[in-house]
């Protein structure tokens, strides 16, 4: 697995990732995204909190702090797509960028009249950690209680991909229960770098809903695991449910209860594919509790 | 022994012309390879969206390896634009063809699917005109360079008769 320095000067024109280096070490190891603005500041996440830097790495007031040049935008996004930009026409017309260690760096700009983008303008490249360990709260649980469908909340950037991570490795590797049969869809190419060892099988690149379809039918797993269910793939999970294939996902939200004011998402509580919910909190700090007691 | 010096020099014009008139067929080897290469590229990137990196590495030419075009570009994970054109100055050819090397470098791996395949057309159609006007050209060139030398060398042992 690649440390946050290696992924820094990876993709990071060398100004930017010189100023981003030498934050202050604290801040530098709780850094989750690093988001580059044509012309605008150029911040950091660490911990929930949006920090700007100056070319020396302080901490400093918006109007001082660096900018990136069309250039360096332009060269970020030649550093993510390796050279090779129509590797990526798929992803970047979705709006975002795989990371070959894992996570994407969002794009955003104006749009072109077909498909892609005629520029970019903003790149959040987003850090994911592989913290190996992070679910254990839900493998304690599953131990106790037996592997149920389970959906993790939390508002962006609060380590639902890690925690997901963390759930596919320890149970495909057996760490703390039996080793099983985890097929992860993912859609993004997020989940799967770097945890690829154990019973695991991976659907990469394409759509959760056809995905989860098809690993249903043609691998059975275990569990599957999806990230980012959203109100699209409601009916795909539903179906995929019927065969009784335990399944961990994330949503964005604050916690169940703001799920349950979403439609579509409401319906998914409520067909009991999801009877666990892990919320998570700073520092990936995750609470596991029963969705029925939230309807 | 002033005529056999004579002779040898002026059949040493003639053993240069020939030398440069071979430089010229070094110039459509140059040609051929690019093109080879080009038409390499493009069955890669559009049939399997290989990444450059990946292009150049499993890519083989004898000619481009050995002038060191390949070596340049190997290795690399991105910047293949400033690559290009610098591997580019180690090719043996006509300026015309060298420009639109340069303009087909100016934008390498920075475009879509589309338009990149579409640049390399360009540079394909570019680079097989080019060639077939110095092919067919090649061996009145040929003729013409070493007679020139010949000339230079009988003239040079004249004057120094």
């Amino acid at each position: 697995m690649k440390s946050t320095r290696d992924i820094l000067f990876r993709y990071l024109p060398i100004r930017i990732s010189r100023a981003v280096n030498m934050l202050p070490e604290d801040i530098f190891e709780r850094l989750t995204e690093i988001r580059l603005r044509k012309n605008m500041p150029i911040s950091v996440l660490a911990n929930g909190e949006n920090l700007t830097l100056d070319e020396n790495g302080r901490l400093c007031p918006m109007h001082s702090a660096i900018q990136a040049s069309d250039g360096e935008i332009k060269e970020c996004i030649m550093r993510l797509t390796e050279g090779s930009r129509y590797t990526c026409d798929e992803f970047i017309s979705q709006g975002f960028i795989p990371l070959a260690e894992g996570g994407r760096a969002g794009v955003c700009g104006r749009r072109d009249g077909k498909n892609g983008f005629a520029e970019i303008s903003s790149v959040a490249i987003r850090l994911h950690r592989f913290i190996p360990h992070a679910a254990m709260p839900l493998m304690c649980e599953f131990a106790s209680n037996g592997i149920r469908g389970t959906l993790v909340c939390s508002p962006p950037a609060m380590g639902k991909t890690t925690f997901l991570k963390s759930a596919a490795y320890m149970l495909s590797s057996g760490t703390h229960l039996a080793p099983k049969r985890v097929c992860i869809a993912d859609e993004r190419c997020e989940i799967a770098p770097g945890i690829a060892r154990g019973l695991c099988d991976i659907l990469s690149g394409m759509p959760k809903a056809p995905a989860i379809t098809m690993l249903t039918r043609t691998m059975s797993p275990e569990i599957i695991i999806c990230d980012e269910i959203s109100a699209s793939e409601c009916e795909a999970v539903i179906e995929a449910q019927s065969t009784g294939v335990c399944l961990i996902a994330s949503a964005h939200c604050n916690g169940i209860s703001s799920l349950l004011k979403r439609g579509r998402m409401k319906e998914l509580v409520y067909s009991g594919i999801f009877p666990l919910c892990v919320t998570l909190g700073e520092g990936y700090a995750a609470t596991v509790c029963e969705t029925e007691a939230f309807l | 022994m002033r005529i056999a010096s004579a002779a040898v020099l002026a059949l040493l014009s003639y053993l240069f012309g020939t030398m440069l008139a071979d430089c010229e067929n070094q110039k459509i080897k140059a040609i051929d390879s690019l093109v080879d290469l080009l038409s390499y590229m493009r069955r890669r990137i559009y049939g399997e969206r290989m990444p450059l990196c990946r292009v150049f590495a499993e890519y083989r030419n004898e000619y481009l390896e050995g002038v060191g075009f390949l070596s340049v570009l190997r290795g690399q994970r991105s910047g293949f634009q400033r690559l290009w054109n610098s591997a580019i100055g180690l090719i043996n050819a006509d300026e015309e063809i060298l420009r639109e090397l340069y303009i087909f470098g100016d934008a390498l791996g920075t475009l879509e699917l589309e338009e990149q395949i579409k640049r390399i057309d360009i540079c394909l159609e570019a680079l097989r005109q080019a060639r077939d006007e110095a092919a067919k050209a090649m061996p009145q060139k040929k003729k013409s360079i070493k007679t020139v030398c010949l000339l230079i060398g009988l003239l040079t042992a004249i004057i120094l008769l």
